[in-house]
């Protein structure tokens, strides 16, 4: 594996992660989101270049078009058309949760609760797991957690590109396809809610309506 | 006392003079320029300094000798940090540590709070209020920044960690973030935008304007001074770090170097402050938390990496 490319590139991808809990505007994280997935991707691409691998090229380069250009659009579109700007968190503010999400990052690098069965170069996908899981519980409106979601499954991208034998093409498609759906579905159920309740605020939906 | 050791006294003392004054007027003139007007000259802050100095002052009856004195215990805090600080590139002519640095510039922070307290005004009680408050959240990455490059060095001289000897593939990872996380905290400190805007005059939106609002004459001068070098060898601090990669480097290349990204520092604070809106008082946490985590993961790379 050669961890000369995915060191430098997974370290500047998990701080993407971390730079996205401390953000509140929504536009920022999608366009941090967008970003990242851009460098994995390229990454992937990368790395399929070096050992010729066509499938791994394919796939990367599908990710960073779909995923990392694709979705952070029609997300931006959801986002507009809905009408929100910022997303303050519950709970924690993000100025409390981002050194929070630090700490654990610090003490799952530095104590590895796991064991040894996942090798170093697949520390950044433990990182990119945890930030999106921070993000999913901790925000507010649903785009957020969509966001959150993704930024989860980046994680587990990552941690197939950093395995010696990664994931077989279709695999790796299929998964996408899965994203893609799962994302274009979320966006509108966000539009539904929205226009069944005037907001997209997930703490409000508490009461049931007839 | 050699030869060598007595120029780079000389140096020091004469650019901590020199140099504050004419960064203030040149952040002014750049202002002036960035916003299309003519501006005051570069030099107008000395004839300023030389103005207050002048002047006679006038000081509210309710104060105490605290009021009196706040200045005085300031400027004497920052002028051996700008002794212990190698920020002019080349040794500096102290020996100094990172942790006496950091917490003498608060002990001048402190007693410039206690002086706005004194005269028992509103807007100096919020600004000295509002100035702790933001120094309560940029010193942690002032100084976690800071210890992460100690850490890495073993040392918390600044002689030794601002030009380690052997650099670890790592420090480009540990460099860039320690840059942000002092750039972030040292504007925050500095009372600069997007914390706080020096050129603003409303009383509720204000924080160092408000602490020194009460100082005339003497008093106001030493206090400018104080800032000003306050701002320079702060600014070298962050330049000696982005200079890092590149020791060790001949004296006179680390000089002009150094000189060359004080300027930068101040230009970019010019532009900061005719481009951009102050943030909101809630929002700066936000930002500072940024500088935090920034500092702390910093730490946590050379921790892992050794």
């Amino acid at each position: 594996m050669d961890a000369l490319a995915i060191e430098p590139v997974g370290g500047a991808v998990v701080l993407l992660g971390l730079w996205m809990v401390g953000l509140t505007h929504l536009h920022s994280k999608l366009w941090l989101y967008g970003l990242q997935t851009l460098a994995l991707g390229l990454l992937a691409a990368w790395i399929g270049v070096q050992h010729a691998e066509p499938a791994l090229i394919a796939a990367g380069l599908a990710v960073a078009s779909v995923k990392g250009l694709a979705i952070p659009i029609y997300l931006g579109r959801v986002i507009r058309r809905i009408g929100c700007r910022r997303d303050e968190g519950v709970l924690l503010g993000p100025p409390l949760l981002l050194p929070a999400t630090m700490a654990a990052l610090g003490a799952i690098l530095l104590l590895r609760p796991y064991g040894e069965e996942v090798p170093v170069s697949a520390l950044p996908a433990v990182g990119l797991v945890i930030t999106g899981m921070v993000l999913m519980v901790s925000r507010r409106l649903a785009v957020s957690q969509i966001l959150g979601f993704l930024v989860l499954e980046n994680g587990v991208f990552v941690y197939t590109v950093a395995q010696p034998h990664s994931m077989p093409l279709l695999v790796e498609l299929g998964v996408l396809l899965d994203v893609l759906a799962g994302t274009m579905l979320a966006g509108v159920l966000a539009f539904r809610i929205r226009d069944s309740f005037d907001h997209i605020d997930v703490t409000e939906l508490r009461h049931l309506r007839g | 006392m050699t030869l060598a050791a007595g120029i780079t006294w000389a140096v020091y003392v004469a650019h901590g003079l020199i140099m504050p004054l004419l960064l203030a007027g040149f952040i002014r003139a750049g202002k002036a320029r960035l916003q299309n007007r003519r501006g005051p000259s570069v030099r107008q802050p000395f004839w300023d300094l030389a103005k207050l100095l002048g002047k006679g002052e006038t000081i509210s009856e309710t104060t105490t000798w605290v009021f009196r004195w706040s200045p005085v215990i300031g400027t004497a805090a920052m002028a051996p940090i700008a002794l212990m600080v190698p920020w002019l590139g080349v040794g500096s002519p102290l020996p100094g540590d990172l942790f006496l640095v950091v917490y003498l510039a608060a002990a001048g922070k402190f007693a410039s709070g206690l002086a706005a307290l004194d005269p028992g005004s509103s807007f100096g009680a919020i600004g000295a209020s509002r100035e702790a408050a933001v120094s309560v959240q940029a010193e942690p990455a002032l100084v976690i920044g800071l210890a992460a490059l100690a850490a890495h060095a073993h040392s918390s001289s600044f002689q030794v960690f601002l030009s380690p000897r052997q650099a670890g593939p790592h420090l480009a990872v540990v460099i860039p973030l320690v840059i942000v996380a002092l750039w972030l905290a040292v504007t925050a400190d500095l009372a600069r935008m997007p914390v706080d805007d020096p050129a603003t005059h409303l009383e509720l939106t204000m924080i160092h304007e408000a602490l020194v609002l009460e100082n005339s004459g003497r008093n106001l001068a030493l206090v400018e001074l104080a800032v000003g070098l306050k701002t320079v060898v702060l600014f070298g601090l962050v330049a000696q770090v982005i200079l890092i990669p590149w020791r060790p480097l001949p004296d006179s290349w680390a000089y002009l170097a150094s000189m060359g990204l004080i300027v930068a520092g101040g230009a970019v604070v010019a532009a900061a402050e005719s481009v951009l809106v102050k943030l909101r008082w809630r929002r700066i946490p936000n930002l500072l938390s940024f500088a935090i985590t920034a500092a702390a993961l910093a730490c946590l790379v050379v921790a892992v990496k050794g």
